[in-house]
């Protein structure tokens, strides 16, 4: 049974997440203060942390500095839309996604799920993708549409590879831009905008209504693979 | 050639006593005294005068030099006094003329003190109260942007006292500056300070004209100023009461539906349906909220200048297809069109912004259209212009409010009053749009029903275009 550590300052949204995720067959444990959550992460083996970036006495952000100092424990952080740049700061210093207050439950723990499976997940990549007529033979690099290849330049396959690497979890395009096309190449958001563009005309059914490529707003984006 | 000789130096004589005053045209007559007894009286070439006649011929002439020296140069006073008063006159006038023009306090005070200091040849400075009481510099001539606590001091008290004081006055009179209060019948305004650069000579009247018509000018200024202020005040007030009954009423309805759906659940009587009915309408409720709540915090931004764009490049088809699958469920019951050509350039934009300007548009059209009816959207380049098209097959919005419908809490009349909503939506899209240098227009539809939003945004182009492949 996996424990999820709730770091959340509001009773009803600790007593909301408790109930779910109890439900669900979580092992739960709550803080109510970034400090706190510090200390729990160090005391106690813990799976997952949820942590709201509006805390009392101290910035979300700071708290995620100070656990990946020394700890890879997942962290999905809880935010408010329109903080899209604290987002993008949380997931650039090492959060592992985020979800949107107010959350539908489903997708919350369909984020934690994705989190705690990447955490177990072996390090060697997967030599093949499949779903959704979409699979991609990394080992020949080898992109196949319903059954017809598909001719993909070096960087859409880069950018493909990275984001099925990373899939059900958010990348901002600083991060893409950095594994794609390297460090000196993170503020050139078009390039990835046109590219994901190409991708997308290329491996989705409809491109305006993108089912594997997701944007999330502001922030970056999530490859989404139907789990099977 | 005695007679002519005496009458031409009495021409000299008034001549030069207009022209140069007593003291010259008395040593003139002196001079011509002597000129007539070396040339014209005997013995000539010599100033003896041997001839009684002579002896009086001279002194009639030296009495009658005198008397006309006099008389010139009082005449000379009297026309330039007549000169000066004219001259003061008119000053006042355009001095008048030009306050009453000027726009603003601050222009007045500007305007004022200069014109003062010039026709007066002297600085000038002008305190005004604070609303505490406190006298400020308002204005001062070039060169004075400060004055010494004493001389605060001194402007205080005769503001108070409402009594002139220092130089010149008896009061404080060994101060290097005049203190004059700015009365009005009504209140006293202010204290007018000035340090002549010669003195105020024969210029009192003028002053103390200058010094009036300069305190009302203030207390005019100031009246209208207060005006407007009460008259901003209650259309603040006014404003507030609307924002608090629209959002009231709008929050209400739907916790309402809320609190009655969750109370019904909690009562354990109802069938599976019914149940999922009640979840249904907490959650359609709970999100409608949520927006309420979303265009409230925007229209806070954009109102208070905090907003800040956080522009970035990207697909037009991108950030529609990400508000379509946002808005998938409320969109379900109408069909979606969406027409983009291949070759749009790149937006530069906000995303997030544009995109709550798409979840208003679509959610109006969701909203004032009937279900199964088609919204329209399209982009396409015009110039140096992206333009987007939402349209709908609703209600639609009679031409002559159209133009109003962008504007803050404003409802179309003609509207379905049923319909939720505050009447903020396309105010904050008005203003998102501005942001981005673009607008935003209502117009009929080509088959003239429903309503079509016209999004304008300008292109740019991205710094680097060329792309490592």
């Amino acid at each position: 049974m996996s424990r999820i550590l709730i770091v959340d300052d509001e009773p009803q949204i600790r007593r909301l997440l408790r109930t779910s995720l109890t439900a669900h067959h979580y092992d739960v444990i709550e803080s109510v203060s970034g400090k706190e959550a510090v200390a729990s992460v160090a005391d106690h083996p813990v799976d997952l942390v949820l942590l709201d970036l509006g805390l009392p006495d101290e910035d979300g952000i700071s708290v995620i500095k100070r656990i990946r100092e020394w700890s890879n424990v997942p962290i999905i952080v809880l935010s408010v839309r329109s903080d899209e740049r604290d987002k993008i700061k949380a997931l650039d210093l090492g959060a592992n996604d985020y979800v949107n207050k107010p959350f539908a439950m489903g997708e919350l723990l369909a984020r934690v799920r994705a989190a705690l499976r990447q955490q177990s997940q072996t390090e060697t990549e997967p030599s093949s993708f499949h779903a959704d007529g979409l699979c991609v033979d990394f080992s020949k690099r080898l992109v196949q549409k319903d059954g017809h290849d598909i001719k993909l330049s070096p960087k859409e396959y880069d950018l493909l590879r990275v984001l099925i690497l990373h899939a059900q979890k958010v990348l901002t395009h600083r991060q893409l831009l950095q594994e794609v096309w390297g460090a000196e190449y993170t503020n050139d958001t078009h390039y990835l905008r046109i590219y994901i563009g190409q991708l997308r005309r290329k491996i989705e059914a409809n491109p305006s209504q993108p089912h594997f490529i997701i944007t999330e707003s502001g922030v970056g984006y999530r490859f989404v693979a139907p789990s099977n | 050639m005695k007679l002519p000789a005496t009458m031409l130096f009495v021409c000299l004589i008034f001549w030069t006593a207009m022209r140069y005053g007593l003291t010259v045209s008395m040593i003139v007559s002196v001079c011509c005294a002597m000129v007539f007894s070396f040339f014209f009286a005997p013995p000539i070439y010599s100033f003896a005068v041997t001839h009684a006649d002579d002896w009086w011929s001279i002194g009639i002439f030296l009495a009658a030099a005198i008397l006309t020296s006099r008389l010139a140069t009082r005449m000379k006073a009297q026309a330039a006094k007549a000169e000066k008063h004219r001259a003061g006159t008119e000053f006042l006038f355009r001095f008048s003329t030009l306050i009453v023009n000027v726009v603003g306090l601050s222009e007045l005070l500007k305007v004022g003190t200069e014109q003062i200091a010039e026709s007066l040849m002297a600085e000038v400075f002008l305190l005004l109260p604070d609303s505490a009481g406190k006298l400020n510099l308002a204005a001062s001539s070039p060169g004075i942007t400060v004055i010494t606590e004493a001389e605060s001091a001194s402007a205080t008290w005769v503001y108070h006292q409402n009594i002139p004081a220092g130089h010149g006055t008896e009061i404080l009179s060994e101060a290097e500056w005049l203190y004059l209060p700015l009365t009005t019948p009504r209140k006293n305004v202010g204290v007018l300070g000035l340090r002549f650069h010669g003195g105020l000579g024969t210029q009192g009247r003028l002053l103390e004209a200058l010094k009036d018509q300069m305190a009302l000018a203030i207390e005019r200024m100031q009246l209208a100023k207060s005006l407007e202020e009460s008259r901003l005040m209650k259309q603040t007030e006014r404003l507030e009461t609307t924002l608090l009954s629209s959002i009231s009423h709008d929050f209400r309805t739907p916790l309402a539906a809320i609190i009655g759906s969750a109370t019904g659940l909690l009562s354990d009587k109802y069938d599976a349906a019914a149940r999922r009915e009640l979840l249904m309408t907490i959650y359609e409720e709970a999100q409608r909220l949520n927006r309420f709540v979303g265009n409230l915090l925007d229209m806070t931004r954009l109102e208070s200048g905090t907003l800040e764009l956080n522009r970035d490049w990207f697909e037009l088809e991108d950030l529609i297809g990400t508000t379509i699958s946002r808005l998938s469920e409320r969109l379900s019951k109408h069909r979606f069109m969406v027409n983009l050509p291949p070759d749009l350039p790149l937006v530069y934009g906000d995303f997030v912004l544009l995109e709550h300007v798409l979840i208003n548009l679509f959610d109006n059209a969701v909203k004032y259209s009937p279900e199964g009816s088609a919204i329209w959207v399209s982009g396409r380049r015009q110039n140096h212009d992206l333009i987007i098209e939402v349209r709908d097959e609703g209600i639609g919005v009679p031409q002559e409010e159209r133009p109003l419908i962008f504007e803050k809490f404003r409802r179309s009349r003609s509207g379905n009053r049923q319909i939720a909503g505050i009447g903020l939506g396309l105010s904050i899209c008005k203003g998102i749009l501005e942001a981005h240098e673009g607008k935003i227009e209502a117009d009929s539809p080509d088959g003239g029903v429903g309503i079509l939003f016209r999004l304008t945004i300008p292109v740019k182009l991205p710094v680097k275009e060329m792309i490592p492949a």
